[in-house]
């Protein structure tokens, strides 16, 4: 009997927990989300771990894939769980974050005009708090890492189009120096040197190219070819060649030895 | 509501991530997912800052919202240009080492030949094909003659296509480097490879780049 009477005293004396109607449900989901982040990171391998930037994690493959080109192998397609940490990583930067920062604050928002639960731990206030530090995690550096990341752009392209001009004016040195070597070959009257270099006399077509611009220095036994760049006017290399055609002692100038 | 924008959002972008199915690349889907997700966020932000929120904290909002979005998006825009740039830009490297190499191993070791060949003089007592098989005994026709000195050289096939007592041909081929021309048909079967033609007669050697 006792027991009867005393349940509804207990519940009425029952001090408040502080906490709002949908708090614990919240709770719960950040929880579970926070789980989720924590275990996909324990399982993917540490050079994967771009969370919060998928671009970097799909360049990252796409180098990759290059580079397996490059060498001859053969490329995979993607593994399951790849695609799914680069999804969750989405949903976190695009999707969750932003839905419990913005929605967060407007219902603070809202219960402020209102003037209800004003308590400090409610559903809204966490949403809010933690979802804003997150995506103002994302977005205050993404203006940085613009900065940085166009810079650097910049100077790979640079670094890239002075090495692809270099290439192709080592490549044509080559193209040259056969047909040095093919003239020392043929003999006079087949427009040959007869064994010798020293009449020889580069070719109008061969002195001229869209990349650049080249001499030869003959002697009777060796040449020694310039290559100048047409786009970049301080860089050239020169190469010797012997009488057996080879090609030795690179030397390179400007902005091609760096 | 949070729950119900939370599950639109997650099953949108979800929906849009695996539209374009697996490939080799994770772009396809990540634009998809991208598109969606934009779409998704300029959703919320339009529902978010609605009235009752005065107009000075809506246009704050708002414009520090589109300009961070723009940031990371065009980020994200940079590195899928800048990652497939460095990809092509491999290819390109692959392709300019193995013209590299054509041009700087076939013509000599063809020239080697023509220098024996006149070196006999007028009275010819060999021909070019038989200098060419004492040359080089252990190249046959229609064998890859190609001896790699490295692993980044091992794609490269010389091929021995024609000796005569006139005419030695032999062309290159790189089983990986990309030509100028997708559709052509190079001489092993495969397309749109980079493939180099060195043909060599008393004159000379002609070189012609096919693909």
């Amino acid at each position: 009997m006792n027991q009867k009477t005393d349940t509804p005293e207990l519940k009425e004396n029952r001090p408040s927990l502080g906490f709002s109607s949908n708090f614990i449900f919240m709770l719960v989901i950040l929880t579970g989300a926070t789980l989720l982040v924590v275990f996909s990171g324990q399982i993917i391998p540490d050079s994967r771990k771009y969370y919060l930037a998928p671009w970097i994690t799909a360049g990252g493959i796409t180098i990759q894939n290059g580079l397996t080109e490059f060498s001859g192998g053969k490329l995979d397609l993607i593994p399951f769980s790849q695609r799914i940490y680069s999804l969750i990583s989405i949903l976190l930067i695009f999707v969750i974050m932003p839905t419990l920062f913005f929605l967060g604050w407007k219902k603070q928002y809202e219960e402020k005009i209102a003037k209800k639960d004003t308590k400090l731990l409610r559903a809204s206030t966490i949403s809010f708090v933690l979802g804003g530090i997150f995506v103002l995690y994302i977005a205050i550096p993404s203006i940085n890492i613009l900065i940085i990341k166009t810079k650097v752009d910049n100077q790979l392209r640079i670094a890239n189009a002075i090495q692809t001009n270099k290439d192709r004016i080592i490549f044509e040195l080559n193209n040259i120096a056969w047909r040095i070597y093919q003239y020392k070959a043929l003999p006079y009257k087949l427009g040959g040197g007869n064994g010798s270099f020293s009449e020889y006399k580069l070719p109008v077509n061969f002195a001229k190219t869209k990349y650049g611009a080249y001499t030869a220095t003959v002697t009777d036994s060796t040449v020694c070819l310039t290559g100048q760049s047409k786009i970049y006017s301080d860089a050239s290399m020169t190469v010797q060649i012997d009488s057996h055609g080879k090609m030795s002692d690179w030397q390179y100038s400007g902005r091609y030895k760096e | 509501m949070i729950v119900i924008w939370l599950l639109v959002g997650i099953i949108a972008v979800t929906f849009a991530f695996f539209l374009p199915g697996n490939s080799t690349d994770l772009w396809p889907s990540m634009d998809t997912a991208g598109i969606a997700a934009s779409l998704y966020i300029v959703a919320l932000l339009i529902y978010t800052f609605r009235p009752p929120f005065p107009t000075r904290t809506r246009i704050i909002a708002g414009v520090c919202s589109i300009i961070f979005l723009c940031c990371i998006t065009v980020t994200w825009i940079f590195s899928e240009d800048q990652s497939y740039y460095q990809r092509n830009q491999l290819l390109s490297i692959k392709s300019t080492i193995a013209r590299g190499i054509a041009v700087s191993e076939v013509p000599n070791d063809l020239i080697v030949v023509l220098e024996r060949f006149h070196a006999q003089g007028n009275a010819k007592k060999a021909t070019l094909g038989q200098i060419y098989r004492q040359t080089y005994p252990y190249a046959a026709v229609q064998s890859n003659i190609h001896r790699s000195h490295e692993l980044w050289d091992s794609s490269m096939v010389q091929t021995l296509t024609v000796l005569t007592d006139t005419e030695i041909v032999i062309v290159t081929q790189d089983r990986i480097a990309r030509g100028r021309d997708p559709l052509f048909e190079n001489t092993n079967g495969q397309k749109g490879t980079i493939q180099e033609k060195f043909i060599l007669t008393a004159q000379g050697v002609r070189h012609e780049s096919e693909n």
